[in-house]
Protein backbone atom coordinates (compact mmCIF):
# COMPACT_ATOMS: atom_id res chain seq x y z
CA UNK A 1 0.00 0.00 0.00
CA UNK A 2 1.77 3.09 -1.11
CA UNK A 3 1.03 6.32 0.98
CA UNK A 4 -1.23 8.16 -0.70
CA UNK A 5 -3.45 4.54 -0.95
CA UNK A 6 -2.93 4.49 3.05
CA UNK A 7 -3.67 8.05 3.39
CA UNK A 8 -6.86 7.37 1.74
CA UNK A 9 -7.80 4.12 3.66
CA UNK A 10 -6.96 5.96 6.94
CA UNK A 11 -9.95 9.21 6.15
CA UNK A 12 -11.88 6.06 4.74
CA UNK A 13 -11.86 4.08 7.78
CA UNK A 14 -12.07 7.46 10.23
CA UNK A 15 -15.25 8.25 8.20
CA UNK A 16 -16.58 4.35 8.58
CA UNK A 17 -16.19 4.76 12.45
CA UNK A 18 -17.78 7.66 13.00
CA UNK A 19 -21.11 6.69 10.63
CA UNK A 20 -21.61 3.72 12.43
CA UNK A 21 -20.52 4.64 15.73
CA UNK A 22 -17.36 2.03 15.55
CA UNK A 23 -15.31 1.96 18.62
CA UNK A 24 -11.42 1.70 18.54
CA UNK A 25 -11.38 -1.81 19.61
CA UNK A 26 -13.32 -3.48 16.64
CA UNK A 27 -11.10 -3.83 13.86
CA UNK A 28 -11.33 -2.28 10.60
CA UNK A 29 -9.49 -3.17 7.53
CA UNK A 30 -9.36 -3.36 3.65
CA UNK A 31 -11.09 -6.88 3.56
CA UNK A 32 -13.69 -5.88 6.46
CA UNK A 33 -17.51 -5.92 4.66
CA UNK A 34 -20.77 -4.80 5.36
CA UNK A 35 -21.47 -7.77 7.12
CA UNK A 36 -18.89 -7.11 9.64
CA UNK A 37 -20.48 -4.08 11.02
CA UNK A 38 -23.52 -3.68 12.47
CA UNK A 39 -25.69 -1.36 10.62
CA UNK A 40 -23.93 -1.52 7.05
CA UNK A 41 -26.81 -2.51 5.49
CA UNK A 42 -27.89 -1.60 1.73
CA UNK A 43 -30.04 1.75 2.78
CA UNK A 44 -27.15 2.73 5.21
CA UNK A 45 -24.44 2.37 2.58
CA UNK A 46 -25.92 5.05 0.13
CA UNK A 47 -25.50 7.40 3.10
CA UNK A 48 -21.81 6.44 3.85
CA UNK A 49 -21.33 6.48 -0.23
CA UNK A 50 -22.30 10.47 0.95
CA UNK A 51 -20.22 10.96 3.92
CA UNK A 52 -17.12 9.53 2.08
CA UNK A 53 -18.00 11.56 -0.86
CA UNK A 54 -18.06 14.87 1.63
CA UNK A 55 -14.92 13.70 2.94
CA UNK A 56 -12.73 13.52 0.02
CA UNK A 57 -14.59 16.29 -2.39
CA UNK A 58 -15.67 13.56 -4.64
CA UNK A 59 -18.46 12.13 -6.56
CA UNK A 60 -17.81 8.09 -6.86
CA UNK A 61 -19.31 6.83 -9.72
CA UNK A 62 -22.61 5.47 -8.81
CA UNK A 63 -22.90 2.26 -11.14
CA UNK A 64 -19.84 1.67 -9.35
CA UNK A 65 -20.75 2.11 -6.07
CA UNK A 66 -23.39 -0.37 -4.67
CA UNK A 67 -21.22 -3.79 -6.12
CA UNK A 68 -18.44 -3.00 -3.91
CA UNK A 69 -17.15 -5.94 -1.69
CA UNK A 70 -15.34 -4.56 1.10
CA UNK A 71 -13.52 -1.76 2.50
CA UNK A 72 -10.59 -2.27 0.35
CA UNK A 73 -12.69 -1.40 -2.79
CA UNK A 74 -14.16 1.63 -1.69
CA UNK A 75 -10.63 2.43 -0.96
CA UNK A 76 -9.42 1.42 -4.48
CA UNK A 77 -12.57 3.36 -6.05
CA UNK A 78 -12.02 6.75 -4.26
CA UNK A 79 -8.50 6.22 -5.58
CA UNK A 80 -9.08 5.88 -8.81
CA UNK A 81 -11.80 9.05 -8.75
CA UNK A 82 -9.45 10.96 -6.70
CA UNK A 83 -8.17 14.18 -9.50
CA UNK B 1 -55.29 -33.00 1.26
CA UNK B 2 -53.35 -30.44 2.02
CA UNK B 3 -52.71 -27.72 -0.15
CA UNK B 4 -49.31 -26.51 -1.99
CA UNK B 5 -47.27 -24.67 -0.22
CA UNK B 6 -45.81 -20.85 -1.07
CA UNK B 7 -43.48 -19.43 1.08
CA UNK B 8 -42.38 -16.10 1.54
CA UNK B 9 -38.97 -14.89 2.80
CA UNK B 10 -37.56 -11.98 3.57
CA UNK B 11 -37.07 -8.73 6.27
CA UNK B 12 -40.04 -7.14 8.22
CA UNK B 13 -41.64 -6.27 5.23
CA UNK B 14 -42.12 -9.62 4.13
CA UNK B 15 -44.39 -10.65 7.59
CA UNK B 16 -46.92 -7.82 6.20
CA UNK B 17 -46.61 -9.31 2.77
CA UNK B 18 -47.45 -13.05 4.76
CA UNK B 19 -50.35 -10.64 6.30
CA UNK B 20 -51.79 -9.16 3.06
CA UNK B 21 -51.34 -12.49 1.44
CA UNK B 22 -53.95 -14.34 3.46
CA UNK B 23 -56.64 -11.71 2.86
CA UNK B 24 -56.59 -12.58 -0.78
CA UNK B 25 -59.45 -15.17 -1.08
CA UNK B 26 -57.73 -16.84 -4.09
CA UNK B 27 -54.55 -17.28 -2.76
CA UNK B 28 -55.66 -18.27 0.11
CA UNK B 29 -57.99 -21.11 -0.98
CA UNK B 30 -54.99 -22.38 -3.22
CA UNK B 31 -51.99 -21.85 -0.98
CA UNK B 32 -50.97 -22.95 2.43
CA UNK B 33 -48.75 -19.51 2.90
CA UNK B 34 -45.49 -19.72 4.98
CA UNK B 35 -43.15 -17.31 6.22
CA UNK B 36 -39.81 -17.26 6.28
CA UNK B 37 -37.54 -14.78 7.80
CA UNK B 38 -34.11 -13.61 6.71
CA UNK B 39 -33.14 -11.50 9.92
CA UNK B 40 -34.51 -14.07 12.58
CA UNK B 41 -34.46 -17.12 12.24
CA UNK B 42 -36.00 -17.41 15.76
CA UNK B 43 -39.15 -16.26 15.01
CA UNK B 44 -42.34 -19.32 15.49
CA UNK B 45 -43.00 -21.18 12.85
CA UNK B 46 -40.43 -20.97 10.46
CA UNK B 47 -40.63 -23.50 7.93
CA UNK B 48 -38.88 -26.75 8.26
CA UNK B 49 -37.11 -28.97 5.44
CA UNK B 50 -40.42 -30.84 5.27
CA UNK B 51 -42.17 -27.82 4.66
CA UNK B 52 -39.35 -26.43 1.79
CA UNK B 53 -39.47 -29.82 0.34
CA UNK B 54 -43.23 -29.48 -0.60
CA UNK B 55 -43.01 -25.62 -1.54
CA UNK B 56 -44.50 -25.14 -4.85
CA UNK B 57 -43.97 -21.02 -5.00
CA UNK B 58 -41.12 -19.06 -3.20
CA UNK B 59 -41.25 -15.06 -2.94
CA UNK B 60 -37.64 -14.36 -2.10
CA UNK B 61 -36.72 -11.39 -1.66
CA UNK B 62 -33.58 -10.18 -2.39
CA UNK B 63 -30.61 -10.44 0.51
CA UNK B 64 -27.67 -11.17 2.07
CA UNK B 65 -29.56 -13.82 4.06
CA UNK B 66 -30.60 -15.93 1.31
CA UNK B 67 -33.66 -18.81 2.04
CA UNK B 68 -31.73 -21.17 4.00
CA UNK B 69 -33.44 -24.13 2.28
CA UNK B 70 -33.25 -23.68 -1.18
CA UNK B 71 -30.97 -26.99 -1.55
CA UNK B 72 -34.21 -28.78 -0.60
CA UNK B 73 -36.65 -27.23 -2.62
CA UNK B 74 -38.25 -29.62 -5.26
CA UNK B 75 -37.49 -28.83 -8.78
CA UNK B 76 -41.21 -27.89 -9.47
CA UNK B 77 -40.56 -25.26 -7.12
CA UNK B 78 -41.29 -21.74 -8.91
CA UNK B 79 -38.96 -19.27 -7.44
CA UNK B 80 -39.57 -15.20 -7.98
CA UNK B 81 -37.08 -12.70 -6.51
CA UNK B 82 -38.22 -9.29 -5.50
CA UNK B 83 -36.18 -6.49 -3.86
CA UNK B 84 -37.26 -4.93 -0.40
CA UNK B 85 -38.79 -1.77 -0.33
CA UNK B 86 -36.88 0.60 1.08
CA UNK B 87 -35.92 4.43 0.80
CA UNK B 88 -33.53 6.93 2.13
CA UNK B 89 -34.26 9.96 0.59
CA UNK B 90 -36.90 11.22 3.01
CA UNK B 91 -34.57 10.81 5.80
CA UNK B 92 -31.34 11.90 4.88
CA UNK B 93 -29.64 12.23 8.56
CA UNK B 94 -30.74 8.34 9.11
CA UNK B 95 -28.73 6.27 11.15
CA UNK B 96 -28.22 4.14 14.22
CA UNK B 97 -29.75 5.81 17.29
CA UNK B 98 -26.93 4.30 19.97
CA UNK B 99 -29.26 5.71 22.77
CA UNK B 100 -32.43 3.12 21.48
CA UNK B 101 -32.74 0.04 23.42
CA UNK B 102 -35.49 -3.02 23.19
CA UNK B 103 -38.04 -2.38 26.30
CA UNK B 104 -40.40 -5.31 25.82
CA UNK B 105 -43.11 -5.88 25.63
CA UNK B 106 -44.10 -1.72 25.14
CA UNK B 107 -41.30 -1.40 22.76
CA UNK B 108 -39.82 -4.61 21.52
CA UNK B 109 -37.58 -2.59 19.16
CA UNK B 110 -36.84 0.26 21.57
CA UNK B 111 -38.67 3.67 21.84
CA UNK B 112 -36.74 5.49 18.94
CA UNK B 113 -35.51 2.34 16.46
CA UNK B 114 -34.92 5.29 13.98
CA UNK B 115 -31.66 7.44 14.81
CA UNK B 116 -30.75 10.83 13.16
CA UNK B 117 -26.90 11.55 12.74
CA UNK B 118 -27.93 15.20 13.50
CA UNK B 119 -29.63 14.55 16.68
CA UNK B 120 -27.01 11.92 17.64
CA UNK B 121 -24.29 14.58 17.32
CA UNK B 122 -26.58 17.39 19.39
CA UNK B 123 -26.84 14.69 21.94
CA UNK B 124 -22.92 13.91 21.81
CA UNK B 125 -22.04 17.92 22.08
CA UNK B 126 -24.18 17.85 24.94
CA UNK B 127 -27.04 20.46 23.36
CA UNK B 128 -30.36 20.98 25.45
CA UNK B 129 -33.63 19.95 24.28
CA UNK B 130 -34.08 23.62 23.47
CA UNK B 131 -31.27 24.30 21.52
CA UNK B 132 -31.60 21.07 19.97
CA UNK B 133 -35.17 21.60 18.55
CA UNK B 134 -33.92 25.10 17.65
CA UNK B 135 -30.75 24.06 15.62
CA UNK B 136 -32.85 21.15 14.06
CA UNK B 137 -35.38 23.68 12.37
CA UNK B 138 -33.71 26.95 12.09
CA UNK B 139 -30.26 26.81 10.91
CA UNK B 140 -29.42 22.97 10.34
CA UNK B 141 -30.81 23.78 6.47
CA UNK B 142 -28.92 27.00 5.96
CA UNK B 143 -25.33 25.80 8.01
CA UNK B 144 -25.21 22.01 6.90
CA UNK B 145 -27.86 21.16 3.69
CA UNK B 146 -27.99 17.28 2.66
CA UNK B 147 -27.12 17.28 -1.14
CA UNK B 148 -30.20 15.88 -2.61
CA UNK B 149 -29.81 16.11 -5.54
CA UNK B 150 -26.36 13.92 -5.01
CA UNK B 151 -28.70 11.62 -2.89
CA UNK B 152 -31.55 11.25 -5.58
CA UNK B 153 -28.94 9.93 -8.26
CA UNK B 154 -27.36 7.46 -5.86
CA UNK B 155 -30.48 6.13 -3.98
CA UNK B 156 -32.11 5.67 -8.30
CA UNK B 157 -28.06 4.01 -8.09
CA UNK B 158 -29.08 2.06 -5.23
CA UNK B 159 -32.43 0.52 -5.98
CA UNK B 160 -31.50 0.07 -9.93
CA UNK B 161 -28.37 -2.39 -8.77
CA UNK B 162 -30.15 -4.32 -6.77
CA UNK B 163 -33.05 -4.88 -8.99
CA UNK B 164 -30.82 -6.01 -11.30
CA UNK B 165 -30.80 -9.46 -9.35
CA UNK B 166 -34.25 -9.44 -9.12
CA UNK B 167 -37.53 -10.69 -11.09
CA UNK B 168 -39.72 -8.24 -9.51
CA UNK B 169 -39.09 -4.67 -10.19
CA UNK B 170 -40.12 -1.76 -8.30
CA UNK B 171 -37.71 1.40 -8.70
CA UNK B 172 -39.75 2.68 -11.26
CA UNK B 173 -43.29 2.53 -9.52
CA UNK B 174 -41.36 4.72 -5.85
CA UNK B 175 -39.42 7.49 -8.34
CA UNK B 176 -42.28 8.07 -10.46
CA UNK B 177 -44.81 8.35 -7.72
CA UNK B 178 -43.17 9.48 -4.13
CA UNK B 179 -43.29 12.94 -5.09
CA UNK B 180 -47.26 12.28 -5.17
CA UNK B 181 -48.11 10.41 -2.25
CA UNK B 182 -46.78 9.08 0.85
CA UNK B 183 -45.14 5.51 -0.11
CA UNK B 184 -42.76 4.96 3.08
CA UNK B 185 -43.25 5.47 7.25
CA UNK B 186 -39.84 4.96 7.65
CA UNK B 187 -36.63 4.04 5.26
CA UNK B 188 -37.29 0.52 5.48
CA UNK B 189 -41.07 0.47 6.50
CA UNK B 190 -43.24 0.76 2.99
CA UNK B 191 -47.01 2.17 3.72
CA UNK B 192 -49.93 -0.21 2.19
CA UNK B 193 -50.00 1.46 -1.30
CA UNK B 194 -46.93 0.07 -2.59
CA UNK B 195 -46.72 -2.94 -0.59
CA UNK B 196 -49.78 -3.62 -2.56
CA UNK B 197 -48.39 -2.72 -5.96
CA UNK B 198 -45.13 -5.02 -5.10
CA UNK B 199 -47.92 -8.16 -4.39
CA UNK B 200 -49.53 -7.10 -7.74
CA UNK B 201 -46.52 -7.28 -9.29
CA UNK B 202 -45.23 -10.30 -7.61
CA UNK B 203 -49.01 -12.39 -8.15
CA UNK B 204 -48.82 -11.46 -11.92
CA UNK B 205 -45.60 -12.96 -12.89
CA UNK B 206 -46.50 -16.42 -12.04
CA UNK B 207 -50.85 -16.73 -11.36
CA UNK B 208 -53.04 -15.81 -14.22
CA UNK B 209 -55.71 -14.96 -11.48
CA UNK B 210 -54.03 -12.29 -10.19
CA UNK B 211 -54.64 -10.32 -13.51
CA UNK B 212 -57.78 -9.79 -13.02
CA UNK B 213 -57.10 -7.86 -9.72
CA UNK B 214 -57.94 -4.73 -8.70
CA UNK B 215 -54.83 -2.36 -7.59
CA UNK B 216 -57.60 0.03 -6.08
CA UNK B 217 -59.67 -2.66 -4.43
CA UNK B 218 -56.62 -4.55 -2.86
CA UNK B 219 -55.53 -1.21 -1.54
CA UNK B 220 -58.67 -0.84 -0.23
CA UNK B 221 -59.64 -4.44 1.59
CA UNK B 222 -55.71 -4.67 2.73
CA UNK B 223 -56.33 -1.16 4.88
CA UNK B 224 -59.56 -2.33 5.73
CA UNK B 225 -58.58 -5.75 6.99
CA UNK B 226 -55.01 -4.67 8.74
CA UNK B 227 -54.78 -0.70 8.31
CA UNK B 228 -51.28 0.18 7.71
CA UNK B 229 -49.31 -3.29 8.59
CA UNK B 230 -45.98 -1.47 8.74
CA UNK B 231 -46.70 1.95 10.24
CA UNK B 232 -47.02 2.02 14.18
CA UNK B 233 -44.24 4.29 13.65
CA UNK B 234 -44.27 7.31 10.87
CA UNK B 235 -40.53 9.00 11.08
CA UNK B 236 -41.11 12.84 10.59
CA UNK B 237 -39.90 14.26 7.34
CA UNK B 238 -37.99 17.69 7.69
CA UNK B 239 -40.02 20.80 5.90
CA UNK B 240 -36.90 21.50 3.82
CA UNK B 241 -36.17 17.69 3.03
CA UNK B 242 -39.65 18.04 1.81
CA UNK B 243 -39.48 21.36 -0.29
CA UNK B 244 -36.16 20.08 -1.90
CA UNK B 245 -37.93 17.04 -3.06
CA UNK B 246 -41.11 19.07 -4.20
CA UNK B 247 -43.29 16.24 -1.79
CA UNK B 248 -46.69 17.39 -3.27
CA UNK B 249 -48.89 15.30 -0.03
CA UNK B 250 -46.65 16.55 2.48
CA UNK B 251 -48.16 18.61 5.58
CA UNK B 252 -45.80 20.88 7.29
CA UNK B 253 -48.20 20.38 10.14
CA UNK B 254 -48.90 16.79 9.95
CA UNK B 255 -48.97 14.55 12.60
CA UNK B 256 -47.01 11.05 12.85
CA UNK B 257 -48.29 7.91 13.87
CA UNK B 258 -45.94 6.37 16.95
CA UNK B 259 -46.97 3.29 18.87
CA UNK B 260 -50.81 4.17 18.93
CA UNK B 261 -50.30 7.85 19.27
CA UNK B 262 -49.77 10.73 17.13
CA UNK B 263 -46.79 13.42 17.40
CA UNK B 264 -46.01 16.41 15.34
CA UNK B 265 -42.49 16.76 14.33
CA UNK B 266 -41.12 19.39 17.08
CA UNK B 267 -42.90 16.81 19.83
CA UNK B 268 -40.52 13.42 18.15
CA UNK B 269 -37.40 15.62 17.63
CA UNK B 270 -38.12 16.94 21.59
CA UNK B 271 -38.77 13.41 22.85
CA UNK B 272 -35.58 12.05 20.72
CA UNK B 273 -33.44 14.61 22.50
CA UNK B 274 -34.55 14.55 25.87
CA UNK B 275 -35.11 10.67 25.45
CA UNK B 276 -30.95 9.91 24.28
CA UNK B 277 -29.76 12.43 26.97
CA UNK B 278 -31.45 10.60 29.76
CA UNK B 279 -30.14 7.35 28.54
CA UNK B 280 -26.90 9.13 28.07
CA UNK B 281 -26.72 10.19 31.45
CA UNK B 282 -28.00 6.89 32.92
CA UNK B 283 -24.83 5.41 31.27
CA UNK B 284 -22.88 7.40 32.48
CA UNK B 285 -23.58 7.10 35.71
CA UNK B 286 -23.72 3.45 35.79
Amino acid sequence: MTATDQNIFDQTASVIRAHFRVDDRTHIGPETSSEDLPGWDSLSHTLLILAVEERFGIELPPDRTFDLENVGALVALIGQTLP
Amino acid sequence: MSLPLLIVHGNCQTEALHAIFQTIPFLAERFEIGLSSSFNADLPNQPTPEDAARCALLFEQHDRNAYPLRDILPSSCTIVTFPSVDCNLLWPWNATNPCNAPEPPTFPHGRFPYGDSILNRCVDEGLSVDAIVKYYFKRLWEEQPPPMERLLSLERARLEAREKHCDVKMADYFFDRFRDTRLHWSANHPTTLILCELILRLLRTVLPEAEDMERSELVYRVRLLLGEPLGQIGVPIHPEVARALSLRWYRERATYPYYGSEYTMEAYVRSFADYAMQRKKAFTAA
